[in-house]
């Protein structure tokens, strides 16, 4: 069910559509006037994207976290449409990763998706600033010190180097942003934390999956700063711009703060 | 009757009339210019800087359009400004305060310790600042009271800013029984916060002895988070610290008080007690 975030689905009145996914369970209710949003993030276990319809009004979810939207005349459809995390992404490989002199490496960093709520009648599709992860994440800082820095969320990583998932490796909600670095230094790098600044990323749907532009990173040693980039895929169609634009402080930044 | 003749009679038409065109195109063009100021100001530093820098150059102008309008009108300005002189020297013993205060208002502007919308406390005050002028700061306070405070107030006493920074720690103060383990404690608390959505994973939380209390050994449990999340962070630990101990058996004791009764001879005197001094001193 890859698709689960792409396809519109129509919802009669009077009826909820449910969706849960990952950590994540969602209601949409459709009422003459208005949409009624609620949900909720289950402790333990992660679930695979399972969509279903029931009756609105049901008490199951209404001591849920609920929103809701009035409309003189509901449209009819609604869009989980993919987004990438509202913050950039700190996170720390299970184990220490250790970059050899002259050595280029891919890895492959996983976040989980984001849905933005979209409703459509059938000719335009109007955004709700109703935006939920689908996993519940904690918080970090991350800068040199407690005075400069930035609020990121926290996760932990094994950084791949191959961006094949497997069914059980939650592909339906996963997001995968390659990391290319490349130490053209005399010494080994060490990597103890990612700073992926995922806000300024693009969301493309290629052949590995959701993934995200490419992070490039050269350190060349001699007292040269490091240079970053950020390289589209090749191959992949565009599913969600940017959250945010980024002149290339943001990503510099990210990156220099990045190793020793 | 005639009436005596004054300097204004002596001033021909022309140059009143240049006079009162110097002051109004001088008065349109300090304004103008002021604004100008304050718009520059407003792209390289914030709204409340621009404001201040703006009025001062607008009084500055207008000081001096002022100045050459008399100077057209034959006035002497060198009289005047020496008038003006031992005017403001008495103006100034007289409104010593107020000078104070205005001088303080550029030294915080300066300084830049705060600005509007911030929440800083003063004192025993704590409120966010509603508004900063050349007199004082204005301030509403968590309930809901305008408070008025001289800068000179500010400049002299300690001002700290709640708001300035995006984290902050948190600390609870923690007495747990002298028979506890601290080790199963220290992680007790750790796990709480590891489980907490709104403690921070970076820095990280720390669990610290901190002394041995007269019922308690107490420790500093620490935890970093968002500013805004505060007193929800405050509530949801103290919560979480009773719970999970209750739930794991660790006690927090009340203050408590060791009292030994010792079994004693009826026949003995209070003298013949120990600790109690009995016979002749040591002197004697």
């Amino acid at each position: 069910m890859s698709d689960w975030w792409e396809n519109p689905y129509g919802v009669a009145l009077g009826d909820a559509l449910t969706l849960e996914v990952g950590e994540l369970d969602f209601v949409a209710e459709r009422l003459p006037s208005e949409w009624n949003f609620f949900w909720n993030y289950r402790m333990g276990g992660v679930t695979q994207p399972r969509v279903g319809r029931k009756t609105a009004g049901s008490a199951d979810w209404a001591h849920w976290s609920r929103c809701r939207y009035p409309f003189r005349d509901p449209p009819g459809s609604l869009v989980f449409a993919p987004q990438l995390a509202d913050r950039p992404l700190v996170t720390k490989p299970v184990m220490p990763l250790l970059v050899p002199p002259a050595e280029s490496l891919t890895l492959w960093i996983s976040s989980p998706l984001w849905c933005r709520l979209e409703v459509r009648t059938e000719d335009r599709s109007i955004p709700l600033d109703l935006d939920l992860p689908v996993l519940r994440f904690s918080e970090t800082w991350f800068g040199p010190d407690t005075l400069n820095g930035d609020l990121a969320y926290a996760s932990t990583t094994r950084a791949r180097m191959n961006p094949y998932l497997t069914r059980d490796e939650w592909i339906d909600f996963r997001i995968q942003t390659p990391v290319i670095i490349h130490n053209e230094e005399a010494q080994v790098i060490r990597i103890e934390r990612l700073n992926l600044p995922l806000p300024t990323c693009g969301l493309y749907l290629a052949e590995e999956g959701l993934i995200t532009d490419t992070l490039v990173w050269h350190r060349t040693g001699h007292g040269q700063k490091a240079s970053v980039e950020r390289i589209p895929p090749v191959r992949g169609r565009l599913v969600a711009s940017p959250r945010q634009v980024d002149n290339g402080s943001i990503l510099t930044r990210a990156f220099t703060r990045l190793f020793d | 009757m005639v009436l005596p003749a004054t300097w204004i009679d002596h001033v021909p038409v022309a140059r009143g009339i240049s006079s009162v065109v110097i002051l109004l195109v001088g008065t349109f063009f300090a304004v103008i210019s002021a604004r100008l100021v304050e718009r520059w100001c407003v792209a390289r530093y914030d709204a409340r800087r621009a404001r201040i820098l703006r009025r001062v150059f607008h009084y500055s102008a207008m000081v001096l359009v002022i100045l050459i309008a008399l100077d057209e009108l034959g006035v002497g300005v060198g009289v005047l400004l020496g008038a003006a002189g031992i005017l403001s020297l008495g103006i100034g013993f007289a409104s010593q305060t107020a000078l104070s205060n205005i001088i303080s208002g550029l030294f915080l502007l300066g300084e830049h310790s705060f600005s509007m919308g911030d929440f800083i406390q003063v004192g025993s005050l704590t409120g966010e600042v509603l508004a900063i002028d050349l007199l004082s700061v204005k301030l509403r306070t968590y309930d809901n009271l305008y408070v008025r405070v001289p800068n000179e107030t500010l400049i002299k006493g300690e001002i700290t800013n709640l708001t300035r920074l995006p984290i902050r720690r948190v600390d609870l103060s923690i007495g747990v029984a002298y028979d506890s383990d601290l080790g199963a404690v220290r992680d007790v608390l750790l796990d709480l916060a590891r489980q907490s959505s709104l403690c921070l994973e970076e820095p990280a939380p720390t669990v610290v002895f901190s002394k041995f209390g007269s019922s308690t050994l107490d420790l500093l449990f620490s935890v970093w988070i968002r500013r805004q999340n505060y007193s929800l962070a405050m509530n949801e630990l103290a919560s979480g610290v009773i719970r999970e101990f209750k739930k794991r058996g660790i006690d927090l004791p009340y203050p408590q008080q060791m009292i030994h009764f010792v079994a004693t001879d009826p026949r003995r005197t209070e003298k013949d007690l120990p600790g109690t001094r009995s016979g002749p001193g040591p002197g004697s």
